[in-house]
């Protein structure tokens, strides 16, 4: 019965001050602007990240007078390592073909190849891992391997510098990232903090009057924690429909300058998970500011 | 029903607001209690209210100590008083109606409790029609009745006022005094504190005089003298 009496007392708070409930939920939103805009980035980062790692590989070359049947095998060894997301096997024929159809128009090189009794190419594997930081440990499976001395070069020590700089900065933008997320996200639970202990301030001497008639501390602490959740769940909803169109608009413009991101299906692709978290935190936010900020008046 | 004994309240280091008051006030009677500004009229108020706590001496209510009642107990014991005062104290964002069905929703009573008895206080105290008016939206004589409609419809065996017609013309005055008459009649006892000389004489009932703090009189059919 009384519960019921707190959540029409709460809706009403809600409705009855509506100036003061739009300013606060203005508020909210933009703390709750700012998280999401910290999702996106995040997402974007990872997306980046990710697409820049996939075009990094390694390739091991093989000695001439191997047979395809012994590449494969090794291959297959590759393949089943956890680090390994993909590998790719070309044969010498391949690599002579793409070699003669990327140089085609190059007379002289065309007429070298001529010149040459054999193939002069040799069959590669090239691998990718899953994360760059793996490379180092992939190469080293391939050097303990290759008993045989079958393996002919490995380019990996020509790139490690490139893969070592990347794995440096990948870590640092993600490190920022979850930083930048720490701090962004205080600051806006604190603004929002804030806004409700004015509100809430305004209130006091209702809330010494409620004590003075006899109401219970939950009887009069539940209606402001459930305005405050009514508080949330608008906002978070506001913002998630902002992002919806904003996102929307952008997309492709932010897909041009990071290939492989793309936000607009991030968002609505993540409904419900994006739209809870939005509405959990806001709500989170408003009945526990509201939570803390009457408590201060039902000990005077 | 109600008992004071030695009871001192020191504000700083030696302002004292009441020295050394002992006092008894019985059921159903209807108790003045005069003085300047300053005397100790609110600050009587108050203790009885549990809004302060004495320094010295102890409060009791029915042979409850007010000084020792802790969370759940006080406001147990603030359901069983009626408290008026001058700023009327009503809650602004709740109509008439809310505002006294209050009282009761926060003591856990049934909407059905709730919607026989507020019309009944409603048209006691002649605020029919106004039931959905807010606070900002009632006169002074208005809004003191709507505080007196919400410490009647506890059913209180007193009621505090505290200078409620301070604020008022003397028309609503006489409305609130005439009202808080009737109140007593129906057995509910009344403590007023007042320095309303008119008032005083024209109850003719006990009269507790107060001066720095002290009880100067108390006398059974008593008038204003200061």
């Amino acid at each position: 019965m009384n519960l019921l009496r707190i959540i029409q007392y709460g809706w009403a708070g809600f409705w009855r001050n509506f100036w003061v409930s739009s300013a606060t939920m203005g508020i909210m939103v933009l703390a709750l602007c700012v998280v999401s805009l910290l999702l996106v980035m995040g997402y974007i980062t990872d997306a980046f990240i990710e697409d820049v790692q996939g075009k990094v590989d390694i390739s091991v070359y093989f000695e001439r007078d191997i047979s395809e049947n012994e590449v494969l095998d090794i291959k297959t060894k590759i393949d089943n390592l956890q680090e390994v997301r993909e590998t790719e096997y070309i044969s010498q024929e391949e690599a002579l073909k793409v070699f003669r159809e990327r140089h085609k128009t190059n007379d002289l090189l065309m007429a070298s190849l001529q010149e040459l009794d054999s193939n002069p190419f040799q069959a590669s594997l090239n691998i990718k891992a899953n994360e760059a930081s793996q490379f180092d440990s992939i190469v080293s499976f391939i050097e303990k391997e290759d008993g045989l001395g079958v393996v002919a070069k490995i380019n990996f020590k020509e790139n490690e510098k490139v893969i070592e700089r990347l794995i440096s900065i990948t870590s640092s933008i993600e490190n920022m990232g979850v930083f930048v997320t720490f701090l962004l996200s205080f600051v806006a639970m604190l603004i929002t903090f804030n806004t409700i202990r004015l509100v809430i301030y305004n209130q006091r001497d209702e809330i010494s009057v409620m004590k003075l008639v006899g109401a219970s501390d939950w009887f009069i602490r539940g209606p402001f924690v459930v305005t405050g959740s009514i508080y949330g769940i608008t906002a978070g909803a506001i913002t998630w429909a902002i992002f919806f169109v904003a996102l929307w608009f952008i997309s492709e413009k932010v897909g041009a300058v990071f290939p492989g991101t793309d936000v607009y299906k991030y968002w609505s692709g993540n409904l419900f998970g994006i739209f809870g978290l939005l509405v959990g935190f806001g709500v989170a936010l408003g009945a526990v500011s509201s939570f803390v900020a009457v408590r201060r008046y039902l000990k005077t | 029903m109600i008992e004071f004994h030695s009871v001192s309240k020191i504000y700083g280091e030696d302002y004292y607001a009441l020295n050394n008051v002992s006092l008894n006030i019985g059921e159903k009677e209807f108790v003045s209690v005069v003085g300047r500004s300053g005397a100790g009229k609110s600050t009587l108020i108050k203790l009885l209210l549990k809004e302060e706590a004495p320094t010295k001496g102890r409060v009791l209510f029915k042979g409850v100590d007010v000084v020792k009642l802790k969370g759940n107990s006080i406001m147990r014991y603030r359901r069983r008083i009626g408290a008026i005062f001058q700023d009327f104290r009503l809650l602004p964002s709740k109509n008439v109606y809310e505002n006294i069905a209050f009282a009761m929703e926060a003591g856990g009573r049934t909407k059905e409790e709730i919607r026989s008895d507020v019309p009944q206080v409603i048209e006691i105290v002649g605020l029919k029609g106004k039931e959905e008016n807010f606070p900002h939206e009632l006169s002074g004589g208005e809004k003191q009745r709507v505080a007196v409609a919400r410490a009647l419809v506890q059913r209180p065996e007193v009621i505090l006022a505290d200078e409620p017609t301070g604020n008022l013309d003397p028309i609503h005055t006489w409305e609130i005094v005439k009202l808080l008459l009737k109140i007593n009649e129906f057995g509910t006892a009344i403590v007023l504190a007042t320095h309303d000389k008119d008032i005083v004489n024209f109850l003719k009932r006990r009269v507790v005089t107060l001066e720095d703090g002290k009880v100067m009189r108390d006398e059974k059919v008593g008038t204003y003298k200061i």
